[in-house]
C-alpha cells in the first residue's frame, strides 16, 4: 500500500531537514562558532522521520541523543532547537540543557547524557499512561550500543510484566561510539532486538534506510501498543555515515563499509522512489533541499544574533523553592 | 495529638497521602510484604498497581518512578536499604535531581525516594551505612532525615506534596523502636529547611539528625547532672539546611559539636565547620569545633566492632567535654 502523497513529501522533507541541521551544526563547531558537541545521525534519517511521523502529538517520545530528527519530526521549532545547540537564551532550555534536549510542549521528554538512562523512564511514563487509562503510547529510541546497558533488560522485563504501551526502537547503526559493533555482541548472535524474545515482546529486524517501511512498521507497532497489547520492539538496521561526535578521529572506520552504505543512502534512495512514482521531480527535490538549507541557515543566523545564555539565571530552576 | 510509633507515623503519612491524591503510588522491592513493615498491608486498600512490587534493580526502579513523575504521577519509591541507593546513583544524581534544571523548569520531578538507613543490627557493610552524605553534594536533591514520629509523618507528607524530588531516610533503629510520642492529628506538615531545637541550652550547641538526635538527648541529660547545659538542634533536612537556626544557637553558646552517623570525611560536620569558619560566623566560636562521626572505614559486620564504629552518646560526651575544657586565647 502506497502512503498518502503529502506524507511522502513530509517524510522526505523531515529527512532532509535532519541532515541539513546535522551538517550546519558540524560546520558551526568546526568554525569555532558553536561550543559543546554534536553527534550526527548522517545516514540514519529515515528512522527519525519514519518513527516520528507515526506518532500522534499526545504520544510520548524519549528520543535518541544522536541527531535531531526525532525532535524536528515531533514539531520542535527549528529556531529554538538551534538556539539551544548554540547556547543561546532563545533555546528551548535557555541554553542550559544544550544537547540534553527536552521539549515538553511536544511530549519529547528529553535525553540523558548517560546512555540508557531513558529506557526505564519510558516504562514509568507508559505505566503512568496506563494507570490513567489514557490511549497514549510511549516510544523510546536507543542505539544498539546503549541497548547493551543493563537497563535495557530491566525495561523489557518491567514493560512485559506490567504490559505497558511501549514501543522500543533500536537503531542498529553498525558502530558503538568509537568501534565497529561486532566486538560488542556475541559472534553468533542473531540480531540484537531478538533479545526481546525472552520477554515475549514481539520484535522485528527491518531495513532502517527504507523510510516508508520504517513509518508503516512504527505505525503498526504504535497501534499494537495503543490497543493494550503491550510492548513491542523494532530493530532498524542502518549505518552511521559520520563519526561518533564532531572530534572523532575516524581512524577505526572501514572505508569500504561506508562506501557500501553510501550506496544505500536513505535520502537519495527515497528521492529515486518519489521521482519514479511522480510524487516529486528533480526541481521539487532541489527546492526541498534549498528550503531546508535556508531554514537551517536562518536559524543559525538568528542564534548567532541572540544573546548567549546568561549567568543571571545560572541558579534558576534548580528547585521549586529556588536555591537548595 | 495522639501517641504514635515512628514506623506507624510513616505508614500513616503514606496512607493519608494515597487517599488524598490518586497520583501517589508506591513501588519497591517486596513492599507488599514489606521488610520493616512500613508498607505492609497497603496493597489491600490500594491494590497492586498503586502498591507495586518490582524486580530487584534499584537503578531501574528509580528510573521507572522518574518516568512516571515526568508524566505527572507522584511516585514514592522504596529502596530497601540506603546502601542500595548507590546502585541507583545514576538515576538519583544525574537524572532525577537534574531534570528540572536541565529542562529549565519545563519538567518537575515530584518523586520521593524513601530508604531505611543506618546501623545497629550487625548487618555489615552493605546493609548499615548512612549514605546521605554520598548524596549531600547533589544539586537539586532535598534530603530529609526525621528523628521523631511527628517529623516522620510531617516531613514525609511534605515530601510527597513537593514538586521536587526528595531523598527520605528513615533510620531502622527508629523504625523498630516501640516508643511512642505525640503526633499532631490531621494534615500535619513539617516544612523543609526549618531546624527544630530539641532541647534548649546555654553552654554548647550540638547539631544532630536522624538517630543521632536520641544520642544527643541522652548526652544532654547526662551532662545536665554535671551542670552543663546542652542545646540540641535537629536540622531535620540537611538539604536545604537551616544554617540560620544552627548559627543563632552557636551565637548563644559559642561552642559547636556536630554528631552524625555517616563517615567523618566530607559530612555535615565538615560542611558546618566550613560555614563556622566563614563570614560573620568566624567570630562566634570560643573553642574548636568538634565533629563526632563514623571513621572512614566500611561498617564491620559484628556487633562489637559495629558499636566501636558508630558514634553514640558516650563519644559525644567526650567531644563536648573537650570543647568545654578548651582554654585557648583569641
Amino acid at each position: 500500500m502506497i502512503i498518502d502523497q503529502d506524507l511522502q513529501i513530509a517524510l522526505h522533507r523531515e529527512m532532509v531537514r535532519a541532515r541539513v541541521l546535522d551538517e550546519g551544526h558540524m560546520r558551526m563547531i568546526r568554525q569555532g562558532r558553536c561550543e559543546s558537541m554534536s553527534h550526527p545521525a548522517t545516514g540514519q534519517e529515515a528512522i527519525s522521520a519514519g518513527i516520528t511521523a507515526a506518532l500522534q502529538p499526545e504520544d510520548i517520545l524519549y528520543p535518541t541523543f544522536r541527531g535531531y530528527g526525532d525532535y524536528l519530526g515531533r514539531g520542535t521549532d527549528m529556531k529554538a532547537l538551534v538556539a539551544e545547540l548554540m547556547g543561546r537564551r532563545g533555546g528551548i532550555n535557555r541554553g542550559v540543557g544544550g544537547i540534553h534536549l527536552g521539549d515538553r510542549e511536544h511530549n519529547t521528554h528529553g535525553v540523558s547524557g548517560c546512555l540508557g538512562a531513558n529506557l526505564t523512564m519510558a516504562v514509568g511514563s507508559a505505566q503512568a499512561v496506563k494507570m490513567r487509562d489514557e490511549r497514549r503510547v510511549v516510544m523510546v529510541h536507543v542505539g544498539e550500543g546503549a541497548f547493551n546497558t543493563p537497563d535495557s533488560h530491566a525495561m523489557m522485563n518491567m514493560a512485559a510484566i506490567w504490559n505497558v504501551p511501549l514501543v522500543i526502537i533500536v537503531t542498529n547503526n553498525q558502530f558503538v561510539e568509537f568501534s565497529y559493533h561486532d566486538i560488542h555482541f556475541p559472534p553468533n548472535a542473531e540480531g540484537i532486538g531478538t533479545r526481546a524474545g525472552y520477554y515475549r515482546i514481539p520484535n522485528k529486524c527491518l531495513d532502517g534506510n527504507d523510510v516508508e517501511l520504517v513509518y508503516r512498521e512504527a505505525r503498526d507497532a504504535i497501534e499494537w501498543a495503543r490497543d493494550g497489547k503491550g510492548p513491542v520492539l523494532l530493530e532498524l538496521v542502518t549505518c552511521r555515515i559520520a563519526g561518533h561526535f564532531d572530534a572523532d578521529p575516524l581512524d577505526y572506520i572501514d572505508g569500504e563499509l561506508i562506501e557500501e552504505w553510501k550506496q544505500k543512502d536513505p535520502v537519495s534512495r527515497y528521492e529515486a522512489v518519489l521521482v519514479r512514482r511522480g510524487t516529486m521531480d528533480q526541481d521539487s527535490i532541489e527546492a526541498a533541499h534549498r528550503a531546508a538549507r535556508a531554514e537551517v541557515d536562518e536559524a543559525f543566523k538568528l542564534a548567532l544574533e541572540d544573546e548567549p545564555a546568561s549567568a543571571g539565571y545560572l541558579l534558576e530552576h534548580l528547585a521549586e523553592t529556588g536555591v537548595l | 495529638m495522639a501517641p504514635v510509633k515512628y514506623m506507624d507515623a510513616l505508614t500513616q503519612a503514606l496512607t493519608e497521602e494515597m487517599r488524598r491524591d490518586d497520583r501517589v503510588f508506591l513501588l519497591g522491592e517486596d513492599i507488599r510484604v514489606s521488610n520493616l513493615g512500613i508498607t505492609a498491608g497497603l496493597v489491600e486498600e490500594f491494590g497492586p498497581e498503586r502498591v507495586a512490587d518490582t524486580p530487584i534493580h534499584e537503578n531501574a526502579l528509580v528510573g521507572v518512578a522518574m518516568g512516571a513523575a515526568l508524566e505527572g504521577m507522584r511516585p514514592v519509591v522504596e529502596i530497601m536499604f540506603s546502601d542500595f541507593a548507590l546502585l541507583a546513583a545514576d538515576q538519583i544524581v544525574n537524572q532525577v535531581a537534574q531534570w528540572r534544571y536541565m529542562t529549565q523548569g519545563q519538567y518537575e520531578v515530584p518523586l520521593v525516594i524513601r530508604m531505611p538507613t543506618g546501623g545497629g543490627f550487625a548487618y555489615g557493610m552493605h546493609h548499615s551505612q548512612s549514605t546521605e552524605t554520598h548524596f549531600f553534594q547533589t544539586p537539586g536533591l532535598p534530603i530529609a532525615m526525621p528523628s521523631t514520629p511527628a517529623d516522620a509523618k510531617g516531613l514525609l507528607k511534605t515530601a510527597i506534596r513537593s514538586n521536587d524530588p526528595v531523598l527520605f531516610l528513615e533510620h531502622m533503629l527508629l523504625c523498630l523502636q516501640n516508643e511512642e510520642s505525640e503526633v499532631p492529628d490531621g494534615d500535619h506538615l513539617v516544612p523543609f529547611g526549618e531546624a527544630a531545637v530539641r532541647r534548649e541550652g546555654r553552654d554548647v550547641t550540638v547539631v544532630a539528625f536522624g538517630a543521632m538526635v536520641n544520642q544527643a538527648l541522652i548526652a544532654a541529660d547526662a551532662l545536665e547532672e554535671r551542670g552543663v547545659s546542652v542545646e540540641v538542634v535537629d536540622p531535620r533536612t540537611i538539604v536545604p539546611l537551616d544554617a540560620d537556626t544552627i548559627f543563632a544557637s552557636v551565637a548563644k553558646t559559642n561552642r559547636l559539636v556536630v554528631i552524625e552517623e555517616s563517615r567523618i570525611r566530607g559530612g555535615l560536620g565538615a560542611e558546618l565547620a566550613a560555614q563556622a569558619a566563614t563570614g560573620d560566623n568566624f567570630f562566634l566560636l570560643d573553642a574548636p569545633i568538634e565533629r563526632v562521626a563514623a571513621p572512614n572505614i566500611p561498617v564491620p559486620c559484628t556487633s562489637q566492632l559495629e558499636q566501636a564504629y558508630l558514634p553514640d552518646a558516650a563519644t559525644l560526651i567526650e567531644a563536648i567535654d573537650r570543647t568545654l575544657a578548651y582554654r585557648g586565647s583569641f
